[in-house]
This record gives structure tokens, C-alpha cells and sequence, in this order.
């Protein structure tokens, strides 16, 4: 086993993005209807439970997304975690593939939530949620999202995860 | 409880019905056991077609028919309130609608749409016609505007924003001027039911490339139709999209080759309703830009049989491959007609499905 020691202090921002490939992310896909009615979405693995009490999520996505601009405080949006077949919907709205913008809602079926949020059907679980709070810092905003609704689908293909900017199928 | 769309689904070839709203369905023949397309007719071959697994049902939108001595087409359902009939008697089967962009508004078409989507919890799809045929629209008093492309671009956005607007909005384009627009209930689907058109021109495939979800486009052979794979492909890449592309063929499918062949002689020629024939390539050459040169100097009995589309004609195991070229070619499925759906569709369904499993084209449907 070779250790390569990151000597630089404070880290450089390559060095910490590659530090980061090695944390196992599990796959989401944020979505949101602006109120004009726009769809938009984008994969993220900064997705992670708060409190159960009420149900609250956080969601971090950066803030030269379009997305960034739809969230607002009091709004709604959803969070769809991707089955291991559906790692093509990932990847097309991680940006990975030559579709863009509300075209990638072309890539799987998507159905409109109680909120109004798309919806993945066949994820594992979508999350429907009210921004209840946003934090910037630096490039990215957290979301704080109370949810509203919740879907549990199927969990017999197994779970979607990210790790050495490779996609994994967690059975 | 929503469902699927089949054209989202995981079928390797998809595969639908055409034009079984409409009186000779594709064909203009006089045999008497031509399609009827009774209320009774389209319900047994759509239930036919769900219970057997196809994708989806695409009818077309007619006014008038093609005149002749059968006046094939001159019956035709209107296909919302068509749709959404088979939306309540089918469970599976993906179920489009088609308008006539300059006829219908989009507002009074999102809700209808929304209606079958809910109905169909899920299962509706939108077929896009931009313009058509002069003498259909000069019986609504409507001449066939210029920018018909650009009308339906606007027509579509409309449509999108009603659904996804969470309140009033007003909309100014250069061809609608609308205050305070509201929709509800919005489709299932988002952003809005699937949607496709079918156009052979530059224009409309542009038109696809930018607004639709799949494309479909006759061709007269297989080169051809790789060739029109690829430029719609371009097109679509070009603008950071990706377009499903789809052709319509029409069959007769026999035991044996020569009774396949003798049926469509007899069907296509023979008993062709050459008055109806004459008027259809007639109209479509001068105002559509659905079909090829090629295919309207040398298929005049691809016209009788099927509107000028591809001819699927012989034995089960022939059908198949012929498919499986289709396929083969970058096609994502078709659309099939029949002189008669009912009478023609379980022979189809029980002989070439099970052929298409084996080519890996169908997989078993699971649940």
C-alpha cells in the first residue's frame, strides 16, 4: 500500500475533489417546477438525512446551476434516488452526456408529484420536500428541505453509488 | 396509481397500431372485409393489441375522407374522445392522441391531454400535426398559414407552461396573446404526456429535433431509411436533444409467402379504390412532406396497401426478419396497419411475437 501525503496546506481544490472521489456517494437526482412551469433537474451525491423529526433533508448544489436559481425558501422540489438500472438517467442529468436542459426529462419516466416536482418512477425512494431553508457558502447552497411526501418504490435492482467518478451498483 | 409509458419502457423494438380510428385504417381497398373502425372494431383490436404486449395505439386526425367509392377515412373518430374511451377499457397500452396544430387550441388541447393522461394514469401521448391538406382546413375556414412549424413551437410551450405554472400567467408570442392562463389537472407525465410528430421534410424534422420525443418517418427501403436515421439523429444531437425514431409499415402476414403475396394483390390492386388511391398521392405529393419522390413514382400499390409506408408482407418467420433489419437500421419500433386489425392481429400476435422474443427484439413483459 503506497500513502501519497497531501503536503500542502490548505489543500488545493484538485487536491480535496480527488480526496473526495474516494467517499462512497449515493446517487440522487434533484428536481424542481419553477413557477413559470420550467422542469428542471440535476444528479447530486450531497444528498443526506437531517432529522427525522419532523422528516427534514439537506441537498447541496452548486450555485452556478440553473437549478441553484429555482430553489427558493418556501417552494417546492424533490429528491429521487435512482435504481441500479437507471444509472443512464444519472448520467444524463449529471450532465455526463450531450442533453440538455428540460430534455433530460425525456431520459425515464417522470411523473408530476403532489408538490409538483418530477418524480422518477421505478426510484427507490423520491423524497417530496419544501425548501424550508437555504444557506450559501462559498460556491454552494444547502438546501434544507422538510418533507411533504414519500415513495418508496421497489428495491430489487439494488442501489446506485458513486465512487472513484465510477457509477456502482450496491446490490 | 400511475403506470408506465410503454415508449419509456424497456422493449428493445416497439411496436403500436396505426390509424385504427379511421374507416379502411392505412388502406383504401374495396374488399369487404375492410376496416370498419365501429366503435366495437377500434375497442376489440386495441384490447387485442394491450393484452399482447404492443407499446402503443398512434390514430390519425382526418375531417374528410379520400373521396373514391369507399370514402376511406371519411369515418374517423376524434381521437381525444377516442382515447380516452380505450384509456378506460385498456391497462397498459401507451395511448396517443393526434391534432391538427392550426384547428385546435392549445389550451382546450392541455386539458383534453391532461384528461386522458389522468384517465390512462399516464398512458397519453400527443402526435403533433403542423399542416396538412387544404381542402380538409378550407372546410374549417382556415387557409394553410406560413411558419406552421414555428406556430407549433409555441403552440407546444404553451401547453408545457399551463402544466407547470403554479398560477396564473399571461403568454405573448407572435402567434398566441394569452392573459392569465391556468390549467388544471396538469398531466401526469412531466413535463408534459410524450410527444411526437411525423415529417419527412427538413423543416418539420428540425421541428422534432427541437420539440418531440419521437420522430416518425416513412422510407422506401432500408438504405433509405438509414439515411434518414442518421440526419435526424444529427439534428437532434446538434441541439443537445435525443429523438426516437419510428416508421409505419403496413402487413399481411400468411403462412405461407405466396398467400401473403396474393392477399395484398388482392387487397392493393385488384380491389384497390384506384378513385381513392388517385386523390391520396395526389394531395400528398403537392401539400405533405411526408414521403419521398421515390416512393410516390414507384408504390402505388404501397398506397393502396398502406398510405405509401413500408409493406411488411409474407410469412411470420419473414416478417421478423424484415423487423429485425428495420430495427437493425436504428429504428426504435413502428407502427403497424392491417386491411383488418381484429380479424389479422391475433394471427400476427400468436406467430411473429414469439419470433421477435427469440431475436432478442421483445423481451417478456414483466410487472
Amino acid at each position: 500500500m503506497i500513502e501519497i501525503p497531501d503536503s500542502q496546506s490548505p489543500p488545493s481544490s484538485a487536491a480535496f475533489r480527488s480526496a473526495m472521489r474516494l467517499h462512497i456517494g449515493g446517487i440522487s437526482v434533484v428536481t424542481v417546477t419553477a413557477t413559470d412551469g420550467e422542469c428542471c433537474g440535476i444528479t447530486a451525491t450531497a444528498f443526506c438525512s437531517l432529522s427525522d423529526a419532523p422528516p427534514t433533508l439537506i441537498v447541496c448544489v452548486n450555485r452556478n446551476a440553473r437549478l441553484a436559481n429555482m430553489l427558493q425558501a418556501g417552494k417546492p422540489f424533490a429528491v429521487n434516488l435512482p435504481n441500479a438500472n437507471q444509472q443512464e438517467i444519472a448520467r444524463v442529468f449529471g450532465g455526463m452526456t450531450s442533453i440538455r436542459g428540460r430534455a433530460r426529462f425525456g431520459c425515464g419516466s417522470w411523473h408530476r408529484g403532489d408538490n409538483g416536482a418530477p418524480i422518477l418512477r421505478h426510484a427507490r425512494a423520491s423524497f417530496e420536500c419544501i425548501a424550508s431553508e437555504l444557506v450559501t457558502h462559498t460556491t454552494h447552497v444547502i438546501v434544507i428541505g422538510t418533507v411533504t411526501h414519500l415513495r418508496v418504490g421497489a428495491r430489487a435492482n439494488g442501489a446506485l453509488a458513486y465512487v472513484d467518478g465510477r457509477f456502482l451498483a450496491v446490490a | 396509481m400511475t403506470k408506465d409509458h410503454p415508449l419509456k419502457g424497456p422493449q428493445p423494438f416497439k411496436l403500436g397500431i396505426f390509424s385504427s380510428n379511421a374507416s379502411g385504417g392505412l388502406a383504401l381497398t374495396t374488399v369487404p372485409e375492410r376496416w370498419r373502425a365501429s366503435w366495437d372494431d377500434c375497442l376489440t383490436s386495441a384490447q387485442i393489441a394491450d393484452r399482447a404486449g404492443f407499446d402503443f395505439i398512434l390514430p390519425i386526425a382526418r375531417w374528410r375522407g379520400f373521396g373514391g367509392e369507399t370514402r376511406p377515412r371519411e369515418w374517423s373518430f376524434e381521437t381525444f374522445t377516442w382515447a380516452a374511451g380505450l384509456a378506460a377499457a385498456t391497462e397498459r397500452i401507451g395511448l396517443f392522441m393526434t391534432v391538427h396544430i392550426p384547428l385546435v387550441h392549445p389550451l382546450y388541447a392541455a386539458k383534453a391531454l391532461a384528461s386522458v393522461d389522468h384517465i390512462s394514469h399516464g398512458r397519453a401521448g400527443l402526435n403533433i400535426v403542423c399542416g396538412w391538406n387544404p381542402d380538409e382546413f378550407a372546410m374549417f375556414g382556415v387557409s394553410l398559414a406560413e411558419d406552421l412549424y414555428a406556430r407549433a413551437a409555441e403552440w407546444l410551450e404553451i401547453v408545457e407552461r399551463a402544466y407547470g405554472a403554479t398560477g396564473p400567467f399571461d403568454y405573448t408570442g407572435q402567434f398566441f396573446n394569452l392573459h392569465g392562463v391556468v390549467s388544471r389537472p396538469a398531466s401526469i407525465q412531466v413535463p408534459r404526456p410524450v410527444v411526437m410528430n411525423a415529417a419527412f421534410g427538413a423543416t418539420g424534422r428540425d421541428f422534432a429535433a427541437r420539440n418531440c420525443d419521437f420522430l416518425f418517418s416513412t422510407f422506401a427501403d432500408m438504405v433509405d431509411g438509414r439515411r434518414h436515421v442518421a440526419d435526424i439523429r444529427a439534428r437532434a444531437e446538434a441541439l443537445g436533444r435525443r429523438v426516437g425514431i419510428y416508421t409505419v409499415c403496413h402487413v399481411v402476414c400468411r403462412e405461407t409467402q405466396a398467400e401473403a403475396e396474393e392477399y395484398y394483390r388482392h387487397y392493393a390492386v385488384d380491389f384497390a379504390d384506384h378513385g381513392a388511391v388517385d386523390y391520396h398521392m395526389s394531395r400528398k405529393k403537392e401539400f405533405a412532406h411526408s414521403h419521398d419522390e421515390r416512393t410516390f413514382a414507384e408504390y402505388r400499390q404501397r398506397f393502396a396497401g398502406g398510405a405509401g409506408t413500408y409493406p411488411l408482407i409474407g410469412t411470420p418467420e419473414r416478417i421478423a426478419e424484415d423487423l429485425a433489419k428495420i430495427s437493425a437500421e436504428g429504428y426504435e419500433g413502428t407502427a403497424l396497419s392491417f386491411v383488418n386489425y381484429s380479424y389479422e392481429l391475433p394471427f400476427f400476435c400468436d406467430r411473429v411475437l414469439p419470433l421477435l422474443r427469440q431475436a432478442g427484439l421483445r423481451v417478456e413483459r414483466t410487472l
